[in-house]
């Protein structure tokens, strides 16, 4: 199994209820808890396992705006674990999630420099790095209800921006969008072969704006609705 | 690269602990001198560049966040650096203790004194080479993915600590009996090979947003980071520093390091008052090189923060 997220940046709305609901699961599950710095505060920081920016692709007006979650892409080659000196990080045979053994790290930071991702984070609290962990604590628990047997972020995302599934499974959701829709991972140059996948925004035409003719019954319209507004 | 004071110190004087326990070797390979006064020089070099070397490991155990589980360290030997280097770093100490003890208690025995020095050489050697290829394995970083890193760090450390083992020698011994030439061609070998690097990371690194994020077909830029506040990655990878800055440390740093030894030595010769000036400028000079070398390093982390890399 190589279990693993594909996202698609045509409709995920930016609204950070993947990084939320992330934060909220995770920070009572296996690695938690996630904690914060002075949230209340001018300069707040925390953990979060997730973290969505905001792109513009083109030049207006054809342009769009992508909304860009990113969390750990469960790489292949995975250099975080192969820098690790501790053997914190682990990543697993059965399914590829690249786990951090939070009673081994000693917070050196290594791992997070070795992530092109960003995806890891130390935690202040405990002294230890926290990633992403696939919500593991979720997808195998036999008590949930089989549909919820999903990553938190995949859960609660209002737009279905977020699918999960097993890549090595040829017939998965996870597979056939990222065959559908040209998928790919993020900096694949760097050769670290991430497993999760993108699928770019489609290729929408642009809303035209219409332009009504001079007439008199327009003009009359137009200073009505001035009229109106003040 | 946020410069963290406590790796930069952990290289520096660790680099200069091993250059140290190099030169002491390498002064007791050439040398035939049986007196005790010579046997107590070398044992001060070998115990104050050992000495250099843990203090940069207590140093380095200082940027852990968790450093109850810094025992853990020595156990991924097969795959990690740090973990190379901590194991490398930790043999160190038993060899370069047999290499004292072979000209005290072993002075007739010629082979295992020079089986000693020899092995003391490698481990210094091999340890230094670990330290900057804990750096150098990160494709992340260009600056730092390559093997004139591990280069860097071994010629520094070979310069700051010949300095200071012939500051010792000439302090206690009177003299040493390695050439003066010796002292010429480290800090030139230093400033070539960190010209050569500064150009290499001169060179843009070919890596842009628009590869970063995959979208590729039109011009990408970043809209909203999504923070109200610094986070870690902004606050571990976000470090920069102007370039005026930059070229002004830059050349400190070489004045420093390679020239200032270079001039005294040539023109006052090695006198101990010399050695001594030049090992404190070196070390000063490999600090701000160090700095630097960290200030310097941008993450690819920084692309999708609409940041250069």
């Amino acid at each position: 199994m190589r279990l693993g997220l594909v996202i698609d940046l045509d409709t995920c709305v930016g609204c950070h209820a993947c990084a939320i609901s992330c934060k909220e699961w995770n920070t009572s599950g296996t690695t938690g808890s996630l904690s914060d710095h002075k949230p209340y505060d001018k300069d707040p920081s925390g953990v979060f396992f997730n973290r969505v920016r905001v792109y513009e692709e083109g030049e207006y007006p054809h342009d769009k705006t992508v909304n860009f979650p990113m969390s750990c892409m469960q790489c292949e080659e995975a250099a975080c674990v192969t820098v690790c000196p501790t053997g914190a990080s682990y990543k697993r045979k059965s399914d590829g999630i690249v786990l951090i053994d939070q009673d081994k790290c000693m917070g050196c930071n290594l791992c997070a420099w070795a992530c092109p991702y960003g995806s890891r984070e130390l935690d202040r609290d405990s002294g230890t790095m926290k990633k992403c962990t696939l919500c593991v604590d979720r997808i195998y628990d036999e008590s949930l209800p089989e549909y919820d047997r999903q990553p938190s972020c995949v859960m609660t995302c209002p737009t279905s921006a977020r699918h999960f599934g097993d890549f090595d499974d040829p017939n998965s959701n996870v597979s056939k969008l990222t065959r559908e829709r040209n998928g790919d991972g993020l900096m694949n140059e760097l050769g670290y072969n991430p497993t999760n996948q993108y699928l770019p925004p489609r290729l929408a035409k642009n809303i035209k704006i219409e332009k009504k003719p001079k007439t008199l019954v327009n003009h009359v319209k137009n200073w009505a609705n001035e009229l109106i507004s003040r | 690269m946020h410069p963290a004071f406590s790796i930069i110190l952990f290289t520096v004087v660790s680099g200069m602990g091993y250059g140290t326990l190099i030169f002491s070797a390498i002064i007791a390979l050439l040398n035939n001198d049986s007196s005790s006064q010579f046997a107590n020089t070398l044992l001060t070099s070998t115990s104050l560049g050992l000495l250099c070397v843990a203090l940069g490991l207590v140093s380095s155990t200082l940027h852990l966040a968790n450093p109850k589980n810094a025992w853990r360290a020595f156990f991924r030997f097969r795959s990690s650096w740090l973990s190379r280097e901590g194991v490398f770093a930790l043999l160190s100490f038993p060899i370069a203790l047999l290499f004292i003890a072979s000209f005290y208690f072993a002075n007739s025995n010629e082979l295992l004194q020079d089986l000693a020095a020899i092995s003391l050489i490698a481990i210094s050697l091999v340890t230094i080479y670990s330290t900057g290829m804990i750096y150098a394995c990160l494709k992340t970083i260009r600056a730092w993915n390559s093997p004139l890193v591990p280069c860097n760090y071994i010629l520094i450390g070979l310069l700051s600590g010949s300095l200071a083992t012939l500051a010792i020698f000439s302090f206690l011994n009177g003299q040493s009996n390695i050439s003066v030439d010796a002292l010429f061609v480290l800090p030139i070998m230093v400033l070539i090979s960190k010209v050569i690097y500064y150009y290499f990371i001169g060179k843009p690194s070919g890596l842009t947003i628009k590869t970063a994020t995959g979208l590729s077909a039109k011009k990408v830029r970043l809209l909203h980071s999504g923070e109200s506040a610094k986070n870690f990655s902004m606050r571990e990878f976000g470090f920069e520093v102007s370039p005026k800055k930059v070229l002004a440390l830059r050349f400190i740093s070489l004045v420093l390091m390679a020239l200032v030894p270079l001039y005294s030595i040539y023109s006052h010769g090695p006198s101990f008052g010399v050695l001594l000036t030049s090992t404190v400028a070196c070390f000063l000079g490999v600090v701000c090189e160090r700095w630097l070398f960290f200030a310097e390093a941008k993450h690819v982390v920084n692309l999708y923060y609409g940041r250069e890399a």
